[in-house]
């Protein structure tokens, strides 16, 4: 299998409102890596669209208005981890060898439809997302005494980071009070235990070793990835709500391919959606032991969601794979500025979708 | 075949069996997930146990619902209670199940008092 290296990348701003189509909002990072790179439009072999727009032929549309006539190009959408997934499939062109170099750009707009999963009857009228984190939130207080305010303590942390995230949806800070106040949604969750939707694009342009080492002064490479879909519905992973099966064994298929274990990574996105997801992160990664969570963010774990998290940034549903490996990659070259995390080598990528039912981890290190 | 949503629109709750392994399947399907084979609709019983609930809230008026996760029968959804006073491995049944104005599917469930006296 060839190497695959992440030559470099961009992420619009995440905002509430925009005018832009998506067709547009999608060609803003790209416009920016290809006006950057010394890589020649004509030698982009894939174009790959993360979203769940339902605009049809929107990846031979963004090609054909970004100038590109790529072999291969396609939308893929897969809930709040299209984007991940998407990156997946560009690394296996090349490390396949049928691409040298694909463009990967995942965008969404605000009121996109992949904000619930209308098909999931399982759900009943309870359909929006909060609610089955709430259920998750519940029983990991229950079995673990997991508090409330170590969730809120996450969204304290990733609405702080964010501040220095000049993308980020969230630049105010939150106190532990603000988040324990806001308003209940579904016990124990509460307004800012919720990350919002809204409008936003990321791309990274792929390479192949050959034309990496070519091109780019720091490649960062893509070193292990896992992915796992237990199921759509989410009556199928109700019968356990103390993890995220999904995300531990594509996990665990992604350190193996790394050749990693957990305490060797050193800077995590993570998807907090909603703030107990990344307390479960933590326990599903293996960062700590099972029950743990709560108390590993109180030992104030910087490295964890640098950019803001999604609680920070937002959730453009189709960009958020995608800027999440922006920013780790954007960490790893030492380029992420007040945010930058001193002496980092590995990085993680947590990207789930749809109650937990998929995840993809992607590992990506500088050697 | 007749679509859940026929049943549902008329306050009847079906699941589909498979004819061949006789497995449930759920959400319903027209063929069986494990063996691949037809499936067609069932009623079941309408008994179930409150595996975790959560109180939800809304908007105007903080007005609190109840809902949790219901084994009903060997099959697991999300419905709402018609009582806040309650517990995990509580015995529930569902009172009714239809589609509301705003076109969602509801399942609404409530103690099951007789069973609950004797094991609370």
């Amino acid at each position: 299998m060839r190497k695959v290296a992440v030559a470099s990348y961009a992420t619009s701003n995440f905002v509430r409102n925009i005018n832009s189509s998506i067709f547009e909002l999608a060609c803003q990072p790209c416009i920016e890596i290809l006006k950057d790179s010394s890589l020649g439009r004509e030698e982009i072999d894939a174009v790959l669209f993360s979203s769940c727009s339902t605009e049809q032929y929107s990846s031979a549309i963004i090609s054909e208005m970004l100038g590109i006539k790529p072999k291969v190009a396609y939308r893929m959408d897969n809930l709040c981890n299209s984007g991940t997934n998407t990156i997946v499939s560009g690394m296996s062109y090349i490390a396949a060898g049928l691409c040298d170099s694909v463009l990967v750009v995942g965008a969404e707009k605000a009121d996109s439809k992949a904000n619930r999963l209308e098909w999931d009857i399982t759900r009943g009228s309870f359909i929006s997302p909060v609610y089955w984190a709430a259920l998750f939130a519940k029983a990991h207080m229950q079995k673990y005494g997991t508090t409330e305010e170590q969730m809120a303590m996450v969204s304290v942390k990733n609405r702080n980071n964010a501040i220095k995230n000049p993308s980020a949806l969230f630049r105010k800070p939150v106190t532990l009070e603000d988040v324990l106040s806001s308003r209940k949604i579904a016990d124990p969750i509460k307004l800012l235990d919720c990350c919002s939707t809204c409008n936003g694009s990321s791309a990274l342009l792929l390479l192949s070793e050959n034309k990496a080492k070519k091109l780019c002064e720091n490649p960062v490479w893509i070193k292990g990835v896992g992915q796992r879909t237990n199921s759509a519905s989410f009556s199928k992973t109700a019968y356990d709500l103390s993890s995220i099966s999904a995300a531990k064994n594509a996990a665990r298929d992604a350190f193996k391919m790394a050749s990693l274990k957990p305490k060797e990574i050193d800077i995590a996105e993570v998807h907090d959606a909603f703030s107990i997801l990344e307390i479960l992160a933590y326990e599903d990664l293996e960062f700590v032991d099972k029950g743990e969570g709560g108390k590993f963010v109180e030992q104030d774990q910087l490295s964890i969601n640098p950019r803001g998290g999604i609680l920070g940034c937002g959730h453009p549903v189709g960009a958020t794979g995608v800027a999440q490996t922006a920013e780790i990659v954007k960490q790893l070259t030492g380029n992420a500025g007040q945010r930058q995390i001193k002496h980092c080598k590995n990085g993680l990528v947590h990207n789930l979708a749809a109650a937990g039912t998929s995840a993809t981890i992607i590992i990506l290190g500088v050697n | 075949m007749p679509d859940f949503l026929d049943f549902i629109k008329k306050g009847q709750f079906r699941i589909t069996i498979c004819l061949s392994c006789r497995k449930k399947i759920w959400p319903p399907s027209s063929f069986c997930s494990y063996c691949l084979s037809k499936t067609k609709f069932r009623k079941i019983k309408n008994a179930g146990i409150l595996r975790e609930y959560v109180y939800s809230y809304k908007n105007v008026d903080c007005q609190k619902t109840t809902f949790g996760i219901i084994d009903l029968s060997g099959i697991v959804l999300i419905g709402s209670i018609c009582d806040t006073t309650v517990y995990r491995g509580m015995k529930v049944k569902m009172t009714s199940c239809g589609i509301s104005p705003d076109g969602k599917v509801f399942y609404h469930f409530a103690p099951s008092f007789e069973n609950n006296n004797m094991n609370k």
